[in-house]
């Protein structure tokens, strides 16, 4: 596992590359480019309009958004496609997020802690790093406006595992471009009719009045170290044994829901991710409304199902129950799921 | 704030938008103001949407029996004496719900052992966690379809 620490002085060194770059004396090479992007909202303002678009094996998932973006963490997203959410709004400032449903005249809030966790944020860049290349291609223009296009190729199979086209002059993002194992468009993300300006009223972000505010869940609520988390759990929780090549562990939590403990951890190569959650407690996976599919783990029998790009995998074994979620393949997941026995 | 608690029929009613517009405003204010009540709607509209959902992602017929069965009970509940009574609860806001989460239940009572005495964790539970902490990686999205615009299991 990537050592907490490490990563924030290389964060640290790539920043400082960044500055000089943009006192003029560099030009910012693909690295510190990237890293400027990751860092853009931040510090930039702007408006658009997003398209985003994310293939499963048997389905997919779009939807069409209008955005404003008032740096550093003030967004605010309004939806025009699917039909479903036409109206429909998300307002989020920094681990904060309300969602705003016109159907039930209500507004949701979540709080996801994780997006405070610099610690985590910055083991995943730093594996971003470790583990792919980044290579910058021929210079484009998307949208009428000069880009930078990098590719992010996979050490380890060498295959692109995304593309970014990042704008030269503000450093945002876009267009995002992710792909298979096999070279095939997973997603993307395309940013459309961008306008950069500070001035965008804070009324804009104002949530709607006569509107319910309905207290949703708290996501990864308290970040910790997955060792941590697994030393918490009160049960013996196991971690795989065999990961996909790049993967660590990077996050965990602890979580109770309707009462049974269940210890979270995250896994990622710095760009994709899975979970394992584990808990000891009678419990079972209700899986109304997804299509699933049976398969094995071990020779125990298990319950596959896709959630648009997203897949599970839930097993149990004599003493725990198991859930595997992540972006990755059925035969990449069972693997993962072979590797955790007793 | 407004004392006279709806009943669980006109809460019904209220979520289908079939009371008439005076009583409506009514349970309206009374819902933005008392806890209980609104936790009671939110129940009643949960409710239907697992059954719209599970109604939508079903591709399987209902079992022969199971049929029968939600016949029997509803024919039950139309017995006489209490002809009004009767006639309110074949209302379609009633009897539909009703009928379906009878469906339901008798569905899983005979195909799914697995819910006895366990408890029960929403996948979606799971799914939604990990695109959350997913969100420290870099370049990361939201779902397309954000999950709290979707669903209405908002608790935990």
């Amino acid at each position: 596992m990537i050592r907490r620490g490490s990563a924030i002085t290389a964060l640290a060194v790539l920043a400082g590359s960044v500055s000089l770059s943009a006192a003029g004396s560099v030009p910012p090479g693909p690295d510190a480019m990237l890293f400027a992007a990751i860092a853009a909202p931040a510090s930039i303002s702007y408006t658009g309009v997003m398209e985003v678009v994310r293939f499963g094996s048997h389905a997919a998932e779009a939807s069409v958004y209008r955005i404003e973006h008032r740096a550093p963490d003030l967004t605010l997203r309004v939806y025009s496609a699917p039909s479903a959410l036409s109206g429909d709004s998300v307002i989020s400032k920094g681990d904060l997020s309300f969602s705003v449903d016109a159907r039930r005249h209500r507004v949701v809030e979540t709080r996801n802690a994780a997006l405070d966790d610099r610690i985590a944020i910055n083991d995943n860049y730093a594996l971003l790093r470790a583990n792919y290349q980044i290579v910058r291609k021929d210079d484009e223009t998307f949208d009428g406006r000069s880009v930078v296009a990098i590719a992010l190729i996979n050490k380890y199979n060498h295959r692109p595992a995304m593309l970014v086209r990042i704008d030269r002059e503000t450093k945002i993002v876009l267009d995002k471009q992710e792909f298979a194992l096999n070279g095939s468009l997973v997603g993307e993300v395309r940013f459309q009719s961008v306008r950069y300006t500070a001035a965008i009223a804070t009324a804009d972000f104002a949530l709607p009045k006569q509107y319910r505010l309905v207290q949703g869940p708290t996501f990864g609520e308290p970040p910790q170290s997955p060792d941590s988390a697994v030393r918490g759990a009160g049960f013996p929780a196991r971690a795989p044994k065999a990961l996909p090549e790049g993967f660590a562990p990077v996050e965990g939590s602890l979580v109770e829901l309707k009462g049974v403990r269940t210890v979270h951890v995250l896994y990622s190569d710095g760009i994709r991710t899975f979970s394992l959650f584990e808990n000891a407690s009678a419990s079972t996976l209700d899986m109304t409304g997804l299509q699933t599919e049976r398969t094995q783990v071990g020779g125990r029998t298990a319950q596959y199902a896709e959630d648009g790009a997203m897949a599970l995998l839930a097993w149990s074994d004599a003493t725990l129950h198991y859930a595997l979620v992540g972006e990755l393949g059925l035969s990449e997941l069972q693997k993962i799921a072979a590797s955790i026995a007793p | 704030m407004n004392q006279t608690h709806p009943t669980p029929e006109q809460l019904v009613e209220y979520l289908h938008g079939e009371l008439p517009p005076p009583r409506d405003a009514v349970v309206h204010a009374h819902l933005a103001e008392c806890t209980a009540c609104a936790r009671a709607y939110e129940a009643e509209a949960a409710l239907s949407e697992l059954l719209r959902a599970h109604a939508r992602s079903e591709e399987r017929e209902l079992p022969y029996r199971v049929v029968a069965a939600v016949r029997d009970a509803a024919a039950e509940t139309v017995a006489p004496p209490a002809w009004e009574r009767i006639r309110s609860a074949f209302r379609p806001v009633v009897l539909i719900p009703a009928a379906a989460a009878l469906a339901v239940a008798l569905y899983f009572g005979m195909s799914g052992r697995h819910w006895g005495g366990a408890t029960p964790i929403n996948a979606a539970y799971y799914v939604n966690n990990h695109a959350a902490l997913q969100a420290t990686t870099p370049f990361s999205e939201d779902a397309p379809i954000p999950a709290t615009l979707t669903s209405d299991d908002q608790t935990r």
